[in-house]
């Protein structure tokens, strides 16, 4: 374990940046990176303007939507597992995810996303919150975390059957390969615009969930004690679940389901540097980011007729991982975690 | 001084406190006792704020509780609840340091110290840096007592806190408390052990069927016939 957290932070920092350089050399043709970075729009020669064109419209924005989804998810994982108080736990478990993927995917059935561009990210996000708030309305006001979770498992289902009813009823084999392949998660070729407009809810949803630190320590003994410790509990929960509704909402919006990141990144940084609640929240969350740009620079370095979805290779990934990690621990989690 | 009066509370329809009054002298422990289901931690919870208060009226040092901010009633006062276990495997230090919440203007090392400061008072130094799940189920009661010292509160509530200790740290326990109320704070401990409670309260509050069955200086309440009316033995 790393004992000091601002040596850990400045590690992760440091390969996320040095990650990030790797990932705009990462593709199938050789881009000239420092070429095109260093001298300028003025400078590149004409035969340069496609290098100048991959780098900046595929592989940059491809970089960044890395880095922005794995930091979401990972960081709306690591607060749902402080806020339920449990290992298992991650972002969809409150049916968000589900949400927002019924609206992205009603929205692409019927051709509305072709309209505006924003209607798409917007709508995603949108249902994301709807899906929370039917999960707060069924569990009640202050209800305790096993209704909550309950519900929100009740309401994940039958989002998913409605999201196969769609699928099921796709107008032609094209159609249902592309809502599929859209589903399975994936950060190639996004349109640069739509980040803008979710950019406002990243930093809204990052914000909320990195303030709620404090209430997350507190949570550590029980809801009671962190209400004697001064926190309004309901507020606290309904904000932090506010907050991984945009965050989530926001990633499935742009990259559609990327599953296990939520739920693996906070178990590995707990060992890694410790499982407060508090630190394990930026901590996840930059290791999120490292997580999923590794993963999506492995999916073009893997040698496939067609790129595999950076979704299918985590989750492919993520599953024998999260198997490892809890065989390794086994003992630590007997009788932690469980209520 | 804490006191209570005419406080009702009930869990849907089952009334637990029934015009529950009594005064919780300051600078004294006092014992809560009462069979299972009698109400004493309901009494706890809606001091710690854990539990709204539905009718009647709690006092602390003559001020309502219920004019008290969520933040200030937690500086005043400190709860150790029967249940609490920690769902994180950090450390003895990290779990006690949770105690400081309250204050978020404390600095580091402003914090460390009193963190230590606690530990050393419930003997818990020795393993401040091990894992929670390291230690053993006394061990581990101490490190959440040592959580209750951390900060200044005036008004310290426990819920059994002797649960799970050996005799020697049940008398330390008791210990700690006598120290804090010599030092003027309000200490109300939940017991179901008599002989610590003959030993160590100054002030016992027996309570019956949600109401105050007999109150007062722990000789003058802990005789026979209160122990037969409230516990049948």
């Amino acid at each position: 374990m790393v004992k000091s957290q601002r040596l850990l932070f400045f590690m992760l920092v440091l390969a996320l940046v040095a990650s990030a350089v790797l990932g705009l050399f990462a593709g199938p043709v050789d881009v000239p990176v420092w070429q095109v970075l260093f001298i300028g729009q003025q400078g590149v020669e004409p035969e340069l303007q496609w290098a100048r064109q991959i780098l900046l419209d595929v592989r940059m924005p491809r970089v960044l939507l890395a880095i922005l989804v794995g930091f979401s998810l990972a960081l709306a994982g690591a607060a749902m597992q402080g806020l339920l108080r449990n290992p298992l736990a991650e972002p969809g478990i409150i049916g968000v995810s589900g949400g927002a993927a019924v609206v992205s995917v009603f929205l692409l059935y019927f051709g509305f996303a072709l309209w505006q561009s924003w209607l798409l990210p917007l709508g995603a996000v949108f249902g994301s919150v709807l899906a929370l708030a039917g999960v707060l309305l069924i569990a009640g006001k202050g209800a305790p975390v096993v209704t909550l979770i309950l519900a929100g498992v009740a309401v994940a289902a039958f989002l998913s059957g409605v999201v196969a009813l769609l699928l099921s009823m796709a107008p032609n084999p094209f159609a249902l390969q592309e809502l599929t392949f859209w589903l399975m998660g994936s950060v190639a070729y996004r349109d640069l615009n739509q980040l803008g407009y979710l950019l406002p809810f990243f930093l809204l949803g990052s914000v909320l969930v990195l303030r709620s630190g404090r209430f997350l320590q507190a949570l550590t003994l029980g809801e009671e004690i962190a209400s004697s410790l001064g926190f309004a509990v309901a507020v606290e929960r309904l904000k932090l679940l506010f907050g991984v509704a945009l965050l989530v909402g926001s990633s499935v919006a742009m990259t559609g389901i990327i599953g296990f990141v939520g739920l693996i990144v906070p178990h590995l940084m707990r060992h890694v540097g410790g499982a407060d609640p508090r630190k394990l929240l930026l901590n996840s969350a930059l290791a999120g980011a490292l997580f999923v740009l590794w993963a999506d620079i492995a999916v073009q370095l893997i040698p496939t007729t067609t790129e595999l979805q950076v979704g299918v290779v985590l989750t492919l990934l993520g599953g024998p991982f999260f198997l490892w990690i809890l065989l390794h621990h086994r003992a630590r989690y007997l009788g932690f975690g469980s209520s | 001084m804490l006191e209570f009066s005419n406080v009702k509370f009930a869990y849907g329809e089952r009334l637990v406190l029934n015009h529950f009054s009594a005064a919780v002298p300051r600078g004294q422990v006092t014992g809560l006792l009462g069979v299972n289901g009698s109400g004493k931690t309901t009494l706890l919870r809606l001091v710690a704020g854990v539990a709204a208060q539905q009718s009647g009226n709690i006092l602390l040092d003559s001020v309502p509780l219920s004019s008290y901010s969520r933040s200030q009633r937690a500086r005043k006062v400190s709860y150790l609840s029967q249940r609490a276990q920690p769902a994180w495997d950090i450390s003895a230090a990290e779990l006690t340091e949770l105690g400081a919440l309250p204050y978020p203007e404390w600095t580091k090392h402003e914090r460390q110290s009193a963190v230590e400061q606690a530990m050393a008072q419930t003997d818990c130094l020795a393993f401040s840096q091990r894992k929670v799940t390291e230690l053993s189920a006394g061990e581990l009661q101490r490190v959440l007592l040592a959580r209750l010292l951390v900060g200044h509160a005036e008004f310290i509530l426990a819920d059994e806190p002797t649960n799970g200790l050996d005799p020697r740290h049940q008398l330390d326990t008791m210990a700690c408390f006598q120290q804090l109320a010599q030092q003027g704070r309000t200490v109300l401990v939940v017991l179901h052990d008599l002989a610590l409670a003959s030993q160590f309260c100054d002030h016992l509050i027996f309570l019956h069927q949600g109401k105050v069955h007999a109150a007062g200086p722990t000789a003058e309440v802990h005789t026979p016939r209160n122990l037969l009316d409230v516990f049948s033995i």
